[in-house]
């Protein structure tokens, strides 16, 4: 279960302060596909980077499984993160310089998963993402749909608890779209994984459950 | 670290430097084009100096003088490792009279055979030619023969100090040096023709290049105490000594300068090469890499472009050094022509040193590593989140 309680953010920038995010009080239970939507400036990415420590909130609590992310040293929390948690960005996920095969593999080195075991797996995730033969291309030989595609398999590929990901079918037509939060919802479904979702996408709430609403860093619903 | 470690990062970094293709090269050009350049303008400092030496000392004196020899010590007892000749000279003082004109001079009687061997001397003549052995000749410089008012071919007598008696020598040829030790009061004859005075004899030791002064001043002292001397160039010599080591101040500085500028050219180019790579950090960041491993793999790139373009520059700058030391030289002879200190030849060889190998790939690497730093602490320093709005 991921849990949030009155977890705040401000930036400080050149606007004076934002406040991205304020007083967010949440959960999600494990096994879920959540979604959360809003318009753009919400403060979606910001609390989903807070959920996974790819940023520090400056109040609240955020207990991930257990874990207080928020209260982890730079070590742990990488350790954490490569062992938990599976991130899928809008854009520019994969290492430009390693092949498909390579971008898939490094989470599971990352574990400690090695020889035929983290080749196997690599091969049946290609075949999951309908890549069969693109494990030596390189990303920029992928188009759009491909590379998230390639970003979902690399995400979810050493089986992390928590796959969060921020609008990964923005640059995408609405059919490979759809295909992508399908492919995250049937691989991370497999192994049990909690999903986080921010979208604009309206199509999603078939899907999703719960999905809460953002307004001003503000949660205004939660629906289901 | 990660299970696999360094060897991993190693190659994570390896397919990053072949991947990145153009900009690796880019990059490495650059690295080896500074590398050899820097190597190949250290070894021109150093040939400058072996320049300045050879040209003074290979004019007569020798790199190290031995004096007083008995005779029972022969020149080939001198010939140790480091030694490629061992010329023997006999000084007589006395006056050397031409008409009513006479002048105080050291008489040196040599091997003629051997001086135009090992010495330059006989590039200084202007007039005549050098004595011939067993010919009563005597090789004066211009000045002494126009103090005199004598000229080649005319007989000049030779009065000894020591025991007294005189000898006339017929002028084989002039020469002219712009050093006064050898201009104002020596002249040269064949050692046969000296009377002997039962005076000991001095050695001019010609070193092979590379060979120090020292080592074999030291070796020499073992084996002959006194009261047979020995003394180096640098003593007998101190403006010399002097002159090569503001030459040397000079050249550091230009080096370092050079250096420096290449030093801060390599480093901001690896400034560039890494921060170009910032949001893959902010990724790896995201996915669990500490940032331990992400300045593992900083290194890791730095180093092994620099192992490559360092060897690749290194191999360069050498043949570069051996070609031109090979054919000849760099003839500077056009602007040394009245330098004392280029009397003999205005040729520069470069000469590799250990200095020259090593330094232009240390301040390489050096330098990339410095400039891997802000990188890397930009990446601890941050959040994963900041690290990908970056780019
Ligand atoms: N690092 C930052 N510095 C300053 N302001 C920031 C920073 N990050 C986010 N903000 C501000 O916080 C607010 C929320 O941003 P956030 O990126 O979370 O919105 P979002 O819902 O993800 O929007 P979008 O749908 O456009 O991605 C915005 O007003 C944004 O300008
Ligand atoms: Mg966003």
């Amino acid at each position: 279960m991921i849990q949030l309680s009155h977890v705040t953010k401000t930036f400080r920038s050149g606007r004076g302060q934002v406040k991205a995010v304020t007083d967010v009080s949440l959960s999600v239970d494990t096994g879920r596909f959540a979604a959360i939507m809003g318009k753009s400036g919400a403060g979606k990415s910001t609390l989903l980077n807070c959920m996974g420590g790819l940023e520090m909130p400056d109040g609240g609590e955020i207990l991930c499984f257990g874990t207080p992310i928020h209260r982890l040293r730079a070590g742990k929390l990488s350790l954490f993160q490569r062992r938990h948690l599976g991130f899928i960005f809008q854009r520019g996920n994969l290492l430009s310089y390693l092949t498909v095969a390579e971008n898939i593999g490094m989470p599971l080195t990352l574990n400690g998963i090695a020889g035929k075991v983290r080749d196997d797996r690599i091969e049946a995730l290609l075949a999951d993402i309908g890549l069969p033969s693109a494990a030596t291309a390189l990303p920029h030989e992928l188009s759009g749909g491909e590379t998230q595609r390639v970003s979902v398999a690399r995400a979810i590929a050493h089986h992390p608890k928590l796959l969060l990901a921020d609008e990964p079918t923005a640059n995408l037509d609405t059919a490979t779209g759809q295909r992508i939060v399908q492919l995250m919802r049937d691989l991370g479904q497999d192994h049990g994984c909690t999903i986080i979702m921010a979208t604009h996408d309206r199509e999603i709430t078939d899907i999703a459950d719960p999905i809460i609403g953002l307004k001003d860093g503000q949660v205004v619903r939660e629906e289901k | 670290m990660t299970p696999g470690g360094a060897a991993y990062w190693t190659r994570i970094a390896f397919l990053f430097l072949v991947r990145s293709g153009r900009a690796t090269a880019a990059l490495s050009v650059m690295v080896i084009t500074a590398v050899a350049a820097l190597i190949f303008l250290s070894a021109l400092a150093v040939g400058v100096k072996d320049a300045m030496l050879r040209n003074t000392v290979g004019l007569f004196s020798g790199h190290v003088t031995g004096y007083d020899l008995p005779d029972s010590i022969q020149t080939q007892d001198l010939v140790v490792q480091g030694v490629d000749a061992v010329l023997k000279r006999v000084y007589l003082p006395g006056v050397l009279t031409g008409g009513r004109l006479s002048q105080p001079m050291l008489l040196c009687g040599i091997d003629p055979e051997q001086e135009t061997a090992h010495t330059a001397l006989k590039m200084k003549i202007s007039e005549g030619r050098y004595p011939l052995t067993g010919q009563r000749e005597i090789l004066v410089s211009r000045d002494v023969a126009q103090t005199l008012g004598a000229r080649v071919g005319d007989r000049l007598r030779f009065s000894f100090q020591t025991g007294g008696g005189f000898l006339e020598y017929s002028v084989s040829g002039l020469y002219h040096t712009g050093l006064d030790a050898l201009d104002r009061e020596m002249a040269f004859c064949p050692l046969e023709t000296m009377p002997d005075k039962g005076v000991p004899w001095s050695a001019a030791i010609f070193l092979t290049g590379g060979v120090t002064a020292d080592a074999i001043l030291n070796l020499y002292r073992q084996h002959w105490p006194e009261p047979v001397r020995f003394e180096s160039w640098e003593t007998q010599m101190p403006d010399l000594r002097q002159l090569i080591d503001l030459e040397a101040i000079s050249m550091a500085i230009v080096i370092f300068l050079v250096f420096g500028v290449v030093a801060i050219g390599i480093a901001c180019s690896f400034v560039i090469f890494i921060i170009r790579n910032m949001r893959e950090y902010g990724i790896m960041r995201a996915m669990g890499v500490t940032t331990a491993e992400i300045s593992a793999l900083i290194v890791a790139k730095v180093t092994l472009m620099n192992l490559v373009a360092c060897s690749v520059g290194l191999l360069i700058g050498m043949v570069a050094v051996l070609v031109v030391a090979h054919t000849g030289g760099i003839d500077i002879s056009a602007f040394t022509s009245h330098n004392r200190y280029f009397a003999v030849s205005g040729v520069i060889i470069p000469r590799l040193t250990a200095f020259s190998l090593w330094a232009p790939p240390a301040t390489s690497l050096l330098f990339s590593l410095l400039a891997a730093v802000w990188p890397a602490v930009m990446v601890a320093r941050k959040k994963a989140a900041d690290i990908l709005r970056l780019i």
